[in-house]
């Protein structure tokens, strides 16, 4: 998670979605971009009683696809620190 | 015990996810790259707060509802048009924008909000379609079909500005639903607005931030309501380009986007 202040895509249901990062209230939003009439989307990381990490969507009522859209987010900064240890393994 | 789409949280990771959603509240509606009139949502606007040198940035629905309007049902009738008991159709009445040089016309619905109820239409750029007539090749003379190709307009150096406009508070009488409903101030199009509306020739009254002023909290007679009204922006100013044909469905319908048949538009101009 190197850089999260720009914007990215992820897939989606095999449809490209604009991702921008957001700080607001000085924590760290998704702002989801549809490329069809699908309202933007604001998801953020909370914690639940277990203290387990769920993505939500604000305001509540769209989970399923936070859960999903957040878990590509997850899956976008994995495959970047991934490369990013990958270039620097190589470089050494 | 509390919750946040149905998952468990504690008070204090509620608390948080609630102030963030007030504050996304005021983002998006900010935030919004493309307003389109014939949804009728919610824009920006300044409105004046009572009798004072203030104002408050709020939300009115884009459209406006006369008093007569009594609900949502009227409303949507109103605005859409529908089929009168006699079998014929009520064409729709478009309130979006109201043309600067008749809003005072006595019996216009305009004509008390321009008086009493005059605010500020925030905006970071517009859109408008411009028509070209392609040359026959068989007659040589203009198609009567035309091409259509959008534009992105917006003042230079500005990041947003401020459009004229009067507005109009509406209560639905079946539900108690309290709204403000408002219409853009349009005034004849200058030299470059000419060039891409080139049909209806009109443009939005774009105000520079003396006449916002002046237009807000102003005690104006209605010689001076009308001059402000038909103000029109300096085409100096104005900077405009093409964009996509589907910049509706676009993630930023802003891009700009390079017709290659499309002559370019006289933009020297002098004021």
């Amino acid at each position: 998670m190197d850089n999260h202040n720009e914007p990215f895509e992820i897939t989606y249901l095999e449809k490209i979605l604009k991702v921008t990062p957001i700080y607001i209230e000085k924590q760290l939003l998704y702002r989801i971009q549809f490329p069809d009439q699908t309202p933007p989307l604001f998801i953020c990381s909370a914690t639940n009683f277990d203290k387990e990490k769920f993505w939500t969507s604000i305001p509540e009522g769209r989970q399923e696809l936070a859960t999903e859209t957040g878990l590509l987010i997850d899956d976008y900064f994995n495959t970047e620190t991934k490369q990013v240890c990958a270039t620097t393994t190589a470089l050494k | 015990m509390c919750y946040y789409n149905s998952v468990k949280v504690n008070q204090s990771e509620l608390l948080r996810l609630k102030s963030i959603e007030k504050a996304i509240a005021q983002f998006e509606f900010l935030n919004k790259s493309l307003l389109i009139g014939f949804d009728y949502q919610p824009i920006p606007v300044l409105k004046r707060v009572d009798q004072q040198t203030d104002f408050d940035l709020v939300q009115m629905e884009w459209g406006f509802l006369p008093p007569y309007i009594k609900t949502r049902e009227q409303a949507d009738k109103f605005r859409l048009g529908y089929k009168k008991e006699n079998g014929q159709w009520q064409e729709p009445i478009l309130t979006l924008n109201a043309k600067a040089e008749e809003i005072l016309f006595e019996r216009k619905m305009y004509r008390d909000a321009a008086l009493n109820r005059r605010c500020l239409v925030l905006s970071t750029g517009f859109y408008e379609w411009q028509h070209v007539f392609p040359i026959s090749k068989k007659t040589g003379k203009p198609l009567k079909t035309a091409v259509r190709y959008p534009y992105r307009i917006g003042v230079k150096n500005r990041d947003y500005f401020f459009m004229a406009g009067i507005y109009n508070p509406w209560k639905d009488e079946s539900t108690g639903e309290y709204i403000e409903t408002c219409s853009i101030v349009t005034t004849a199009a200058n030299p470059l607005m000419e060039q891409i509306h080139n049909t209806k020739k009109r443009m939005p009254t774009i105000l520079t931030d003396d006449l916002a002023w002046d237009w807000l909290f102003g005690d104006l007679d209605e010689a001076r309501i009308s001059e402000i009204a038909c103000f029109q922006y300096p085409a100096k100013d104005v900077q405009a380009y093409t964009i996509a044909k589907d910049f509706r469905q676009a993630l930023d319908p802003a891009e700009a986007f390079i017709y290659k048949d499309l002559p370019e538009l006289e933009t020297n101009f002098s004021q």
